[in-house]
């Protein structure tokens, strides 16, 4: 009797556990340098994150070389001299959804998240801004902020410094369902 | 037994109910690290003469400009080089468009001054350098020159086919880290028609080259190409009447272009030329200076 009560208990927190968690291995993150010299844009559809609707914890990962640009010279330019992934591969975002929301809920969110910006090795504290939507078993999570080159430590070279905004337009877009 | 039901379960959600590090965690374990190709090589698709193991990606143009001045001639008759301005009076130019069909084939279409010289080649990138797995890259390259040049003796039989040269070399790199790379480049040229009867039509090659990473827009490179046969054909007098081409030379990048400033002994822009037939020793009077301006163009929407 002990035991089957046990067995249950570790199958329902397991179970509660996976019921909380919601992930994505195709999250879109797109970004965007404007100059009046050069508009530069580049995406990945193979960002990964995942979201704890108890703790309202959030994660997303991404690998730098799978950012693809129109401009494979480009892209081959933000690999290797400016992003430099063989030496920083990853950008990660470890957060917090401040807003007390019950995420089983659904409906649309406007929500801020405090976290660890993680670009080209050197992690910054942000708040940004976002939008939650739950419908339909699935949470998608947009989001549009800014992040500052020398803020991350990205140096821009003289001979292309008017062609790299200083500020890169960042978006987010994200499906994410319950966690298998 | 409650107590411990209820400490057993706490141990269960404090294991799985988890910081903001353990799901950065999980996420990090499930992230499949794939090997992914090595990138950056070279700056460019030339190293200075030599070809790189780079391509143009597919959609990409790549219009090349190469130019050589002449020797620079330092010599008591030319008043030191001043005459000639060190060469600069004079010029040898190949104008080139160079396509990526796919990612890794890629052809391009020239045409020299020198000998009047049209060429068409393709590139086939049939191995990449991998961060794991592959350590190399290997890419085969094969040319056809046409000189459009008029026959020196309008008397003689003159066959249309004599106008032909062809190249063909496997060109084997490796980047060693973010500072080195090396390339090595057997190559062997075929000329149609050569001067004597001793000359062989066929010239054996090994192109030797590296590049080393100065800053992030430039980088110093160093190529050499020892032929293997054929040294002393056609004789000069005493002396042989071609010579190994070296170069010493700079990349310099800008974004979309790339210039590569050199000195080389290596006269002609294909390798026909500065390979199988370079009439030019490595030493102060023959030495010239030369740049090649590559501007990449994208037509991907």
């Amino acid at each position: 009797m002990k035991k089957s009560i046990l067995t249950l208990l570790v199958i329902c927190t397991a179970y509660i556990s996976q019921a909380q968690l919601y992930s994505s291995t195709q999250s879109v993150i797109s970004f965007f340098s404007k100059t009046p010299v050069e508009d530069i844009k580049a995406d990945t559809k193979e960002a990964r994150s995942l979201l704890n609707t108890k703790t309202r914890d959030v994660v997303f990962v991404i690998e730098n070389t799978t950012f693809d640009f129109p401009n494979k010279l480009m892209q081959e330019h933000f690999n290797e001299k400016y992003m430099e992934s063989e030496k920083y591969p990853m950008s990660t975002f470890k957060g917090k959804i401040n807003e007390a929301i019950d995420l089983t809920e659904e409906g649309v969110y406007n929500v801020t998240v405090t976290g660890k910006l993680n670009i080209h090795g050197v992690e910054k504290e942000r708040t940004i801004p976002g939008v939650v939507t739950v419908k339909n078993g699935t949470i998608h999570i947009a989001s549009a902020f800014k992040v500052q080159l020398a803020a991350h430590e990205i140096k821009v070279p003289k001979l292309v410094i008017a062609k790299i905004a200083e500020e890169i337009e960042v978006k987010v877009d994200a499906s994410l369902a319950q966690k298998k | 037994m409650k107590k411990t039901i209820y400490l057993f379960c706490w141990l269960l959600f404090s294991g799985i109910v988890s910081a903001q590090d353990d799901l950065l965690n999980m996420l990090s374990n499930e992230t499949p690290q794939k090997p992914t190709p090595v990138y950056a090589t070279f700056k460019s698709t030339r190293l200075v003469n030599l070809q790189s193991n780079e391509t143009m990606k597919a959609k990409h143009l790549d219009f090349r400009i190469q130019h050589r001045f002449s020797s620079m001639n330092i010599t008591k008759d030319n008043n030191y080089g001043l005459y000639d301005v060190f060469g600069l009076d004079g010029a040898v130019i190949r104008l080139g468009l160079e396509y990526g069909i796919t990612d890794k084939l890629m052809i391009g279409l020239g045409r020299s001054t020198a000998g009047k010289t049209y060429d068409g080649f393709v590139k086939y990138q049939l191995l990449q350098q991998k961060t794991k797995g592959m350590p190399l890259s290997v890419v085969l390259f094969g040319n056809t020159g046409i000189s459009t040049q008029a026959f020196a003796d309008k008397n003689r039989q003159n066959f249309e086919t004599s106008r032909l040269s062809y190249v063909f070399q496997t060109i084997i790199t490796r980047k060693m880290n973010d500072y080195f790379s090396f390339i090595l480049t057997p190559t062997m040229v075929h000329h149609n028609l050569v001067e004597t009867k001793e000359t062989p039509n066929d010239i054996f090659a090994l192109g030797i080259g590296t590049s080393i990473k100065i800053s992030r827009s430039t980088r110093f490179n160093i190529e050499y190409i020892p032929r293997l046969n054929g040294r002393n054909q056609p004789k000069n007098g005493d002396k042989p009447t071609y010579y190994d081409a070296i170069a010493i030379g700079f990349d310099i990048e800008t974004g979309g272009h790339v210039f590569q400033l050199h000195f080389t002994n290596g006269n002609g822009l294909i390798e026909q030329q500065f390979i199988a037939r370079n009439p030019s020793e490595f030493n102060l009077t023959q030495l010239r200076f030369g740049f090649n301006i590559s501007r990449t163009f994208s037509f991907v929407k």
